[in-house]
Parts: structure tokens; C-alpha cells; sequence
């Protein structure tokens, strides 16, 4: 179970361990996942690696039915399921709670074996499930709690509002997805002047340009980005 | 330069350029344009976005196929257990009632989770149809759940179980009108959910029949909290219907506490959030309540439209019995705001419908109300009538107080045979029709004149 070599694995990891990050810059490369060069900009969690593992999902018994036995539509339902919405929940997990990666999936799985056995119609599927990852966080924290000390910032982990939670998160991921979309340049533009802050001046000396034309870049990418995140959405929906 | 800005749209440049500038607040054009003040809000969003970590991160990891495998695996045993559990229960539930348990006892291999969410699952249609059997449902799956040896199920599936069936034995028993036994079932469920990694939905099912089951203890304020937090959690669920039954539960607090003022607001309120949603049986609660709230409040008009409402809608959905009971609602209004003759037309149309219905003790107590707006005008034949044919549809219908709702209706008819106004004795009967199915055993004694 565990989700090793990860990117999300890493990045919780370099959390634990409070490092400042660096991710990987490629100039060249204009496939989705390149990010410009960056920094982390949030404060890791002060945690401890070698703590006791947290109350953890043991793998479920296989299926009374044998091996080769056609499976239930219920059981192709879950998987797909469990494909569109896990990186949602596991968003959720591990950037709002701040939940080890291998204890998120773990965390997820409870999830969706709840999610099987709530024998009742659920209204808006993904806002149940982002609810209840939220529930399953906090239950994961009150555990860790009765064994080790809780972060510093547990309650900032506690209640992220979860009425509007699920399509802020959506929302992020789909920004990220459009992101992934774009020219490098572009990309590095909009980081540098929506994440660092820096002003169009700054932007047109980082690119060496001009003031004007950097003042351009950054109206351009910014309606390229909207445009591709219409889209997404647009299919999505 | 204002005019032209108000006439024409704002182009992409210049939205952008009012964000980065802060000038947008100030702007005159944005409040009177909404598609530019909506493209201007998207333009906003994705840049509030850019700004944070989140939407740089690199994409999550691959599903991972162990779980897939687990969930699978799970999935796959729940279809298999419950689809032998139907069969299952077709044999256990033979009989009667009072069969089912031993007969369970003597069948270990039914004792099964999938046994325990069949029997659930057939409780909210029993539990109206014939209550007792409810109950005895619920006995069944709590006896079963309790025995479940939870190492065999993975994570917290036989406690989930166990909390779910405790839940509807505590609503089972709550019909029947058994409260302190229906909250130490409410304890249980409790007991069982809270020790579940995911709890939260559950436990906030709970806090609706909590809600209801602490109002005959006449513990208020407990039972509005149980009910306030139940909607909260389903509104984060996002769960419209069960937030909107939660906060309906208030309602019946509030009639007992007498606030028909704050009722009536929060009734309208639920009205305005689930009037858009396709949740017509919901709707059609929040309207019927209305009706009743109007007709506390003396404003039997508009206690008349909404009950009016509420029947369209459950007309719509086909919910014969819910709309027959709410007609009869209308027809009692009526003969209390004096409208005699109306309101008799009404229930002797109902007293049929019911029959056919097969709601035997509701055909008769509206009978009795008819007897009872005879007897105003003595009309004493005429009750007489009722009597038979209400006694009859007794006889047909064998159920197992026949004969002591026979006996009971028997003081009416020879009450009326001698010219007597007894109106109080007719009061008198329908009471005791109206508990008989709740306690089929309790004898009928007039009240002494």
C-alpha cells in the first residue's frame, strides 16, 4: 500500500523532515508536471519519523468469490470512484491536515470503505467524500494526539470549512492542471509575478525585456491560463 | 469616458489591468455589467489562485493498486453477502414475529453482516407498515451485529454495522412509543460509531432519531442540539435533503415548547431551500408542516393552501397514504372552523380511500370523526351506520384486535341506538383505536359519566 517514489511521498517527506524544497527545473520541457524553480512557501510540520505509526487500515480479506470470479459492478464502481477522486483526497489529507502520504492512502481507503457501507443515496458524491476525508484527518490527528504531541498549527488542520472545500480544492488542481498546459515561459511569468509577488519591472529584468512587453506577458498568460482552465472545466462538467 | 465604459464591455486587458491596479472596487461599470463582472471574478479567481503553493504543486501519485485491489475485493464480498442474504431472509422472516428469532438461533450461518444490512434495510418501510415487526427487525440485527466477529471484516466495518443497526432499533422503538429503551439503543449506536475512523455522516443520522426520541422526555434543548448539529453535518456533506429533515425535526420541539412563531419561520426557510430541488417528498414534509403550523396559529386559510401544496406534490409521487392523512387534516380544519357538512363530504370520501388503502384503523377513526359531527346534530341513524360498517371493515380486515375494537365501537352504536349525545364516548373510542395496533392487548373501558 505504501506510494513509494511519489511526488506527493517526496513532498510530504521533505515536509517531515522541514527542508526547504527545490523542485526541478526544466527550461526545456513543456510536458504537464515541469514546474519553474521554486521555493516552498508554507512552513513544514515539525514532525517526528520515528513516532509510532498511526492507527492504520489493515488490507482487506480477499473476496469470498475465487480468483478469476467476473466481479461485481459494485466493485467496478468503487474503482472508478476511487480513480476520479483520490488525488482530491489525498490533496486534502496531505496540504490541509498535513498527513503523511502512506497514512493518507491508508486514510483514503477508510474512505471509500465507509463511503461502500453507507446504505443510503449520497447527494453530491464528492462533497461526501471530501467531508468525510476531512472527518478521517481529524480522527487520524486525535489518534496520533493520544501517542505523540499535535502540531504546533493542529487547529488551522481541524476546520478548513469544508462547505466550500471541496470546489476550492477542485479549483486548485484545476489551475494546476491548466498550468501544466502552458509554454515554460509563461509558466515562469506568472510564477514569478503571482507567486513571488514581483512586480512587471522585476519580471521584465528576471526575463530581460522590456517593461512593456513583460506588462504584456503577464495579461497574455493570464488569459491563457483562464482560457485552458475554461476548458477543463468545461469537459469536466 | 464613464458613458462608454457603461455601454460597451470591458475588454480581457482592461479587466486585468483593474485587478493589478486595486481599482476595481472603484470601478462604475463592473456593478451594473455582470458579464464583465463576472469574467472579472474568474480573472480574480485564477490569480488569487496563482499566488498560492497549492496550485504549483506538482500532480499527486498514481492511484495505487493495493487499494484498488482492497476496495475491489470489499466491494465484490458485500454484493456476494447480500445477495445471500436476501434469500437468507426470505426464510428467517417467515411467520410470525415471534418466530424469527428462535429460528435465527437455530441457524448460525445466517448470522451474517450481509443478514444485518438486509434486515436494515427493510426497516423504514416496516417500521410504517407494522411496527412491532420493525422492532423485531431490529432485534434481529443488533443480536447478529453484536456477534459478528470483527477480525474477519476489514477496518471498522463490524463496528459501523453495529452502529447502524443499534440507530434503527432506537428509530423502531421510538414508534412504538418505548423511549427510554429507544435511547439506550441511541447510547449503543453512539458507542459503536464514535470508535469508527469515519463516523461523522453516521453519527449525524443519529442525531436525527436523538432529536426525536428526546422530545418525550421533554429534554428540549438536547434534542434541538442533536438536531442543530445534525444539519450542520449533513450541510458539509452537502447533503440537502437529510440537512433539511434534520432541521424539521426541530419543528415538532418547538410545537411542544409552543414557539409556533420560530416554527414557522424555520418552516419557511426550509421551504425556500428545498422548493428548487427535486427532493419532493422532503418539500412536501416541509409544506405539511406548514399546514399544521398555520392551523395552530389560527390561520386556517393558509393552513388550507399549504396542506394543498403538499398534496399536490405528494400526488405527483404517488404517496397515497401520506396524502389521504393530509386530506384528513384538511377535513378536520374544516369541521373545527364550523364547516360541518364539508368537512363530513370530505372524510366519507377519505373513509373509502383508506379502506382501500388497506389503512383499516384510519378509516375508523375517520368514521369516529364523522360519528362525532353526527352526533352535533343528532343524527343518530345516521352514527349508527358509521358504527356498522366501521365494524365490518373490522370484521373483513381480521386483524388481531378485531374484536376488541368491535367491542369498543359496539358502546358507540348502542349509545346511538338510545338517542344518547355521547360525544365524549367517541372521543373515547378513537383513542383507543388509535393505540390498538401499538398494544393490541389494552382493554376498552368507558370513561365513568
Amino acid at each position: 500500500m505504501g506510494l513509494k517514489s511519489t511526488n506527493v511521498q517526496r513532498s510530504a517527506e521533505r515536509l517531515r523532515e522541514g527542508k526547504v524544497a527545490v523542485l526541478e527545473h526544466n527550461a526545456s520541457d513543456v510536458t504537464p508536471n515541469a514546474s519553474p524553480q521554486r521555493t516552498e512557501k508554507s512552513s513544514a510540520r515539525p514532525g517526528d519519523p520515528s513516532a509510532p505509526p498511526p492507527p492504520t487500515v489493515p488490507p482487506a480479506p480477499a473476496a469470498p468469490s475465487s480468483p478469476g470470479a467476473p466481479s461485481s459492478p459494485a466493485a467496478d464502481d468503487v474503482e472508478a470512484l476511487y480513480i476520479e477522486h483520490r488525488n482530491l483526497l489525498l490533496y486534502v489529507a496531505c496540504r490541509k491536515f498535513r498527513i503523511p502520504d502512506p497514512d493518507a492512502e491508508n486514510l483514503i481507503q477508510e474512505v471509500f470503505l465507509s463511503f461502500l457501507q453507507t446504505g443510503t443515496k449520497i447527494e453530491n458524491v464528492r462533497a461526501w467524500l471530501v467531508a468525510a476525508m476531512c472527518n478521517a484527518s481529524r480522527h487520524y490527528w486525535r489518534a496520533q494526539g493520544r501517542i505523540e504531541s499535535l502540531p504546533d498549527d493542529f487547529k488551522e488542520h481541524c476546520d478548513p470549512g469544508s462547505q466550500g472545500l471541496a470546489d476550492q480544492f477542485a479549483m486548485r488542481m484545476t489551475v494546476r492542471q491548466a498550468l501544466d498546459y502552458l509554454q515554460p515561459r509563461c509558466r515562469e511569468t506568472l510564477w514569478l509575478h503571482y507567486f513571488e509577488g514581483r512586480s512587471a519591472g522585476d519580471v521584465a529584468r528576471e526575463l530581460e525585456t522590456t517593461n512593456r512587453y513583460a506588462e504584456k506577458l503577464i495579461h497574455n498568460c493570464l488569459k491563457r491560463v483562464r482560457e485552458i482552465y475554461l476548458s477543463i472545466t468545461a469537459v469536466t462538467k | 469616458m464613464v458613458t462608454n465604459m457603461i455601454e460597451r464591455h470591458y475588454t480581457d486587458e482592461a479587466l486585468i489591468a483593474l485587478i493589478e491596479t486595486n481599482r476595481a472596487a472603484a470601478d462604475r461599470h463592473l456593478p451594473a455589467c455582470e458579464p464583465c463582472s463576472a469574467k472579472i471574478e474568474s480573472f480574480r479567481m485564477i490569480a488569487d489562485a496563482l499566488c498560492d503553493q497549492e496550485s504549483w504543486d506538482r500532480p499527486a501519485s498514481e492511484p495505487v493498486p493495493a487499494t484498488i485491489a482492497s476496495l475491489r475485493a470489499f466491494a465484490d464480498r458485500m454484493t456476494d453477502e447480500d445477495s445471500r442474504a436476501e434469500t437468507i431472509l426470505q426464510a428467517l422472516l417467515a411467520g410470525s414475529r415471534e418466530e424469527w428469532m428462535p429460528r435465527l438461533n437455530e441457524h448460525p450461518e445466517w448470522r451474517t453482516a450481509g443478514v444485518v444490512r438486509k434486515l436494515i434495510e427493510q426497516v423504514y418501510t416496516t417500521v410504517v407498515a407494522m411496527p412491532p415487526d420493525a422492532v423485531e427487525m431490529t432485534a434481529l440485527a443488533t443480536d447478529i451485529a453484536e456477534e459478528l466477529d470483527s477480525t474477519a471484516y476489514p477496518s471498522d466495518t463490524v463496528a459501523r454495522l453495529r452502529g447502524a443497526a443499534w440507530r434503527d432499533k432506537a428509530y423502531a422503538l421510538f414508534y412504538v412509543g418505548k423511549f427510554a429503551e429507544a435511547e439506550a439503543a441511541i447510547f449503543a449506536s453512539e458507542r459503536h460509531f464514535c470508535s469508527c475512523v469515519v463516523s461523522e455522516y453516521d453519527l449525524a443520522r443519529l442525531g436525527i432519531v436523538k432529536a426525536l426520541v428526546l422530545r418525550p422526555f421533554e429534554r428540549f434543548a438536547e434534542a434541538s442540539d442533536a438536531a442543530v448539529a445534525s444539519a450542520k453535518t449533513f450541510e458539509d456533506y452537502r447533503d440537502l435533503n437529510r440537512t433539511v429533515s434534520a432541521r424539521l425535526a426541530e419543528v415538532p420541539i418547538l410545537v411542544s415548547r409552543n414557539m409556533y412563531a420560530q416554527a414557522e419561520r424555520l418552516l419557511l426557510d426550509l421551504e425556500r431551500q428545498i422548493s428548487k430541488s427535486t427532493h419532493v417528498d422532503t418539500h412536501a414534509r416541509v409544506l405539511g408542516g406548514l399546514g399544521q403550523i398555520y392551523k395552530k396559529l389560527g390561520k386556517v386559510d393558509v393552513s388550507i393552501h399549504y396542506y394543498d401544496c403538499a398534496l399536490a406534490l405528494l400526488d405527483d409521487i404517488g404517496a397515497s397514504t401520506e396524502t389521504v392523512r393530509i386530506r384528513w387534516n384538511v377535513a378536520v380544519i374544516l369541521a373545527e372552523a364550523g364547516k360541518v357538512e364539508d368537512a363530513c363530504a370530505r372524510l366519507r370520501d377519505l373513509t373509502h380511500e383508506m379502506a382501500n388503502l388497506g389503512m383499516t384503523v384510519d378509516a375508523a377513526l375517520a368514521s369516529l370523526d364523522i360519528a362525532e359531527l353526527l352526533l352535533v346534530q343528532n343524527r343518530y341513524e345516521e352514527v349508527e351506520e358509521i358504527c356498522r360498517s366501521t365494524m365490518q371493515a373490522f370484521e373483513l380486515a381480521g386483524l388481531a384486535y378485531t374484536t376488541r375494537a368491535l367491542t369498543a365501537l359496539a358502546f358507540i352504536r348502542e349509545a346511538a341506538s338510545l338517542r344518547r349525545d355521547d360525544r365524549r364516548l367517541v372521543r373515547s373510542v378513537r383513542e383507543y383505536i388509535r393505540v390498538l395496533p401499538r398494544q393490541p392487548n389494552l382493554l376498552f373501558a368507558p370513561s365513568p359519566d
